[in-house]
C-alpha cells in the first residue's frame, strides 16, 4: 500500500509525505472540513470518555477480573454510567469508522 | 526493487513525525477492530448471567490479558498523540517545536505505561505462572 502512495506524481507531494506532516491537512471546505472538525471535537471528548473507561475497566481496582454480569448490572443502574457508555460507543464508532475512511483516502485515488 | 526503496524514502523518512503518524494509524485501526468485537461481547449481556459470564471468562485468560495491555497502550498512545496533532493544527507556529513536542508526548506515554504495565503485568504473571504478586 505504501508503494501505491509513493507512486503519486512528485509535483504534488503532500506536506505529510515530506516529513513536515502534522496529521491531516485541513480540508478547504464542505463535508470534508466538517469531517476534519468532527475528528478533533470527538477526539477531545473521547480523550476523557475512552481513557477514563480504559483506566476504570482495565487498570484500577482489579481491572477486568472484577467484571461479570453482576458488575455490569449494578453499573448500568446508574444513569451517569449509562450515558457515559452510550456516548463513548456512539463517538468511538463514528470516530473510528471515519478514521478508516481517512486511511483509505490516502491510498485510493 | 532498488528504485522502489528510494521512492519510499519520502514516505518513511524516519523523522519523529513520520513514526508517530504510522503509530497513530496502527493504534487507531487496532482500537476500532477491538471495538467491533467488544460490541458483540457486551451485547451478550442481553442473554443473561450465564451467557455473559461465559463470554467474559475469555478476559481471564493470561494471553488475552497481554492483548488487553496492548489495547490500553494503544488507546493511551492514540489519545496523547491526538492531542499533539491538535496542538499543531490549531497553533501552526508550534510545528517549529515538532521534535520537542514529539519527544514530550512519547515520554508522557512511556511514563504513564510504567505503572500500568506493573499493575496489569502483575495479573498476567499471576495467571500464567501461578505467582502471587
Amino acid at each position: 500500500m505504501a508503494i501505491e502512495a509513493a507512486k503519486r506524481p512528485p509535483s504534488t507531494p503532500s506536506r505529510r509525505a515530506l516529513g513536515h506532516g502534522t496529521g491531516r491537512e485541513r480540508p478547504a471546505g464542505g463535508l470534508e472540513l466538517w469531517s476534519w472538525l468532527f475528528m478533533r471535537v470527538s477526539g477531545v471528548v473521547l480523550l476523557f470518555l475512552a481513557v477514563g473507561h480504559v483506566l476504570i475497566m482495565h487498570v484500577f481496582d482489579g481491572g477486568v477480573s472484577r467484571v461479570n454480569f453482576g458488575f455490569v448490572a449494578v453499573r448500568w443502574q446508574s444513569p451517569f454510567w449509562r450515558t457515559w457508555d452510550w456516548a463513548l460507543l456512539v463517538l468511538a464508532l463514528l470516530h473510528g469508522i471515519n478514521g478508516l475512511r481517512v486511511i483509505v483516502q490516502d491510498y485510493v485515488k | 526493487m532498488a528504485k522502489r526503496k528510494t521512492d519510499l524514502g519520502t514516505l518513511y523518512k524516519g523523522s519523529p513525525g513520520q513514526w508517530s503518524w504510522i503509530a497513530h494509524r496502527v493504534t487507531g485501526v487496532a482500537i476500532i477492530l477491538f471495538l467491533f468485537a467488544h460490541v458483540v461481547d457486551t451485547a451478550v449481556v442481553g442473554w443473561g448471567p450465564d451467557a455473559y459470564n461465559r463470554v467474559v471468562a475469555v478476559y481471564h485468560n493470561w494471553f488475552v490479558r497481554v492483548l488487553e495491555l496492548g489495547l490500553v497502550a494503544a488507546v493511551l498512545y492514540h489519545a496523547i498523540n491526538g492531542v499533539k496533532i491538535m496542538v499543531f493544527d490549531f497553533w501552526p507556529g508550534s510545528t517549529r517545536y515538532m521534535k520537542q513536542l514529539s519527544i514530550a508526548s512519547t515520554g508522557l506515554f512511556l511514563v504513564a505505561m510504567i505503572p500500568i504495565t506493573w499493575i496489569m503485568g502483575r495479573d498476567i504473571l499471576n495467571l500464567s505462572l501461578g505467582w502471587n504478586l
